[in-house]
C-alpha cells in the first residue's frame, strides 16, 4: 500500500483535532507582546547619534576624566539622553545572549548619571551572570543525562531597553531581560529619573499622598473594564489564583509620553501567562498636572 | 531600505501566524496532549518568532523556519515533562476526534505513541504534507537521516497495526 493512503484515515483524524476558541486571542496577544516597540523617529536618532559615539563610547569606558569632559559638551548634552553604551553577543552550544545595555548620559548632572549607570552595569551583569550560569548547568545536565549535543537548544537570553519618555524634566525608561527556553521569561527594570533634583520618581511625587488608594482604585476599574472583553483574563480568586489586590509599597511603574505613570505588572502576577505583562496608566489628578 | 524590509518581514510573519494558527496548535497538541500547553508552546513559538526575525534570511523558508521553531518548542516541553508516564497521557489516547473509522484511530495512536524524533518526522510528512527537503531543514539534521526516521516509523507502524 502506498504510504499516503495507508495515512488517509489517520490524517483525518489528526484534521479533527478540536481548535480552543482561545486560540486566536493568545495568538494576538502573542504577536502583541513581541513585536517591536521602538519608534522610528527613535531609531533614526540612535543611528545618528552613533556615528557621533562610536570614537568615544569606548573612551567613556575606561576613562573617568574623559566621560566628564564629554558630558561638559553642550551639544551631547541636548540630545544624548538614553544611548547604548555596551553591546554584548555571546553565541555558544549552550546559550546566544544579545545585550544591548544602555546608560545616562548629557542630563547635566553628573552625580546622577554616575550612580544610574553604575546600578544599570551591576544589574545586568548580575542578570547575565545568573544565565550564563543557568545555562551552563543545563547544558550540562543534559548532556550528562543522554542528550545528544546536537539536539541541544540553546536557551536565549536578551537584554534590551526601551525609553518610555524624556524631556527637560524627566527621563523615564525600562530595560528588559527576556529569556526563552520552553517558555518565556522576562525581567523588567525601571528607571524614572527627575533630571532637576537627580533623584528617583516616586509615585507619591505624580499622584500625591493618597497615590495607593488612587492607584489600586483606577486597577480595579482597569481591569473590570479590560475583563468584559473576551479572551481577557485576570486572576480574581477563584481557583484559589489570587488576583490583583494593591499595588503595594514598590510598584514597578514608567512614565509615559503623556506623562502619566503606567504601572506594569510581572507575567502570572495577576494573570494568566498569556496576557504578557499587563500594564494600566494611571492619569494624574488635574489639579496636579501641571504643578 | 534595510528598515522597509524589516518592516515587510514583521508583517510577512505576522500575517502567516494567524493564518495558519490552527495548524500549529494541531502540531504542538500532538506533542503535548494537552490544550494548555498546546497553546502555551504556539504562543511562546510566536513570541519567539518575532523576537528573532533577523535570523530568517530568506523569507521563502518562512515556513520551515517557523515548523523548527514549533517542533524545538514542543520537545522542549516534552523534555520538561520528562516525569509525566504514558498512562498520564491515557485520557487523550481514549478519547479521540474522530470515531467512525477504528483503523484511522488506531493509526493515529499509534503515531502518537511513536518516540518524538520518529514522530516529527511521520507528522510532518503526512499530516502537514511536507516534503522530505524540508523536513530535514525543520529538523536541522540531514536528508538521510530523515529518510532512515522515516523507513524506522513507518515500519513500526505498520507493525503495529498487523497486532
Amino acid at each position: 500500500m502506498k504510504s499516503e493512503n495507508f495515512f488517509q484515515g489517520a490524517k483525518k483524524v489528526y484534521e479533527s483535532i478540536e481548535i480552543p476558541t482561545e486560540l486566536s486571542s493568545r495568538m494576538e496577544s502573542a504577536i502583541d507582546t513581541a513585536m517591536p516597540k521602538h519608534h522610528y523617529y527613535y531609531r533614526q536618532a540612535v543611528c545618528a547619534m552613533a556615528a557621533c559615539f562610536a570614537l568615544f563610547v569606548t573612551a567613556l569606558n575606561t576613562n573617568q576624566v574623559f566621560a566628564q569632559s564629554v558630558s561638559e559638551l553642550p551639544i551631547v548634552g541636548t540630545v544624548a539622553k538614553v544611548f547604548t553604551f555596551r553591546e554584548y553577543t555571546w553565541h555558544d552550544a549552550s546559550r546566544e545572549i544579545t545585550a544591548q545595555i544602555p546608560a545616562v548620559s548629557g542630563t547635566g548632572n553628573d552625580d546622577l548619571e554616575a550612580r544610574v549607570n553604575a546600578e544599570i552595569q551591576t544589574r545586568v551583569d548580575a542578570i547575565l551572570d545568573e544565565a550564563n550560569k543557568r545555562s551552563e548547568l543545563e547544558h550540562k545536565a543534559f548532556l550528562e543525562t543522554g542528550g545528544n549535543e546536537e539536539d541541544y537548544i540553546p536557551v536565549t537570553v536578551t537584554v534590551t531597553y526601551d525609553i518610555k519618555s524624556s524631556n527637560e524634566k524627566y527621563l523615564s525608561f525600562t530595560i528588559t531581560e527576556t529569556e526563552v527556553r520552553a517558555s518565556s521569561y522576562t525581567e523588567h527594570m525601571f528607571y524614572n529619573l527627575d533630571l532637576t533634583t537627580g533623584e528617583d520618581i516616586t509615585l507619591e511625587d505624580l499622584l500625591g499622598e493618597d497615590w495607593k488608594s488612587i492607584a489600586d482604585e483606577s486597577i480595579r476599574e482597569q481591569i473590570a473594564q479590560r475583563s468584559q472583553i473576551e479572551g481577557n483574563i485576570y486572576f480574581d480568586g477563584s481557583d484559589g489564583i489570587p488576583g490583583f489586590e494593591s499595588v503595594g509599597d514598590h510598584p514597578n511603574f514608567y512614565i509615559n509620553a503623556s506623562g502619566n505613570p503606567v504601572i506594569c505588572f510581572d507575567k502570572y502576577e495577576i494573570a494568566p501567562g498569556y496576557m504578557g505583562t499587563p500594564e494600566f496608566e494611571i492619569p494624574l489628578p488635574s489639579e496636579q498636572t501641571d504643578s | 531600505m534595510n528598515k522597509v524590509s524589516d518592516i515587510q518581514r514583521l508583517q510577512l510573519v505576522k500575517e502567516y501566524l494567524q493564518n495558519n494558527q490552527r495548524a500549529f496548535y494541531r502540531l504542538a497538541y500532538s506533542y503535548t496532549k494537552d490544550c494548555d500547553a498546546a497553546m502555551d508552546v504556539v504562543q511562546d513559538s510566536a513570541v519567539k518568532a518575532i523576537s528573532k526575525i533577523y535570523t530568517l534570511k530568506n523569507p521563502d523558508f518562512l515556513k520551515t523556519w517557523f515548523y523548527r521553531i514549533l517542533v524545538n518548542e514542543s520537545i522542549n516541553y516534552l523534555r520538561r515533562q520528562k516525569h509525566l508516564s504514558f498512562e498520564d497521557q491515557a485520557d487523550f489516547l481514549q478519547a479521540p476526534p474522530g470515531k467512525d473509522i477504528p483503523e484511522a484511530v488506531d493509526l493515529y495512536r499509534a503515531v502518537q505513541r511513536l518516540e518524538p524524533k520518529i514522530r516529527t518526522i511521520i507528522l510532518l510528512r503526512y499530516f502537514e504534507d511536507m516534503k522530505l527537503e524540508e523536513i530535514a531543514s525543520v529538523t536541522h539534521t540531514n536528508l538521510s537521516t530523515v529518510k532512515s526516521r522515516l523507513y524506522k516509523g513507518l515500519h513500526i507502524l505498520r507493525c503495529d497495526m498487523k497486532e
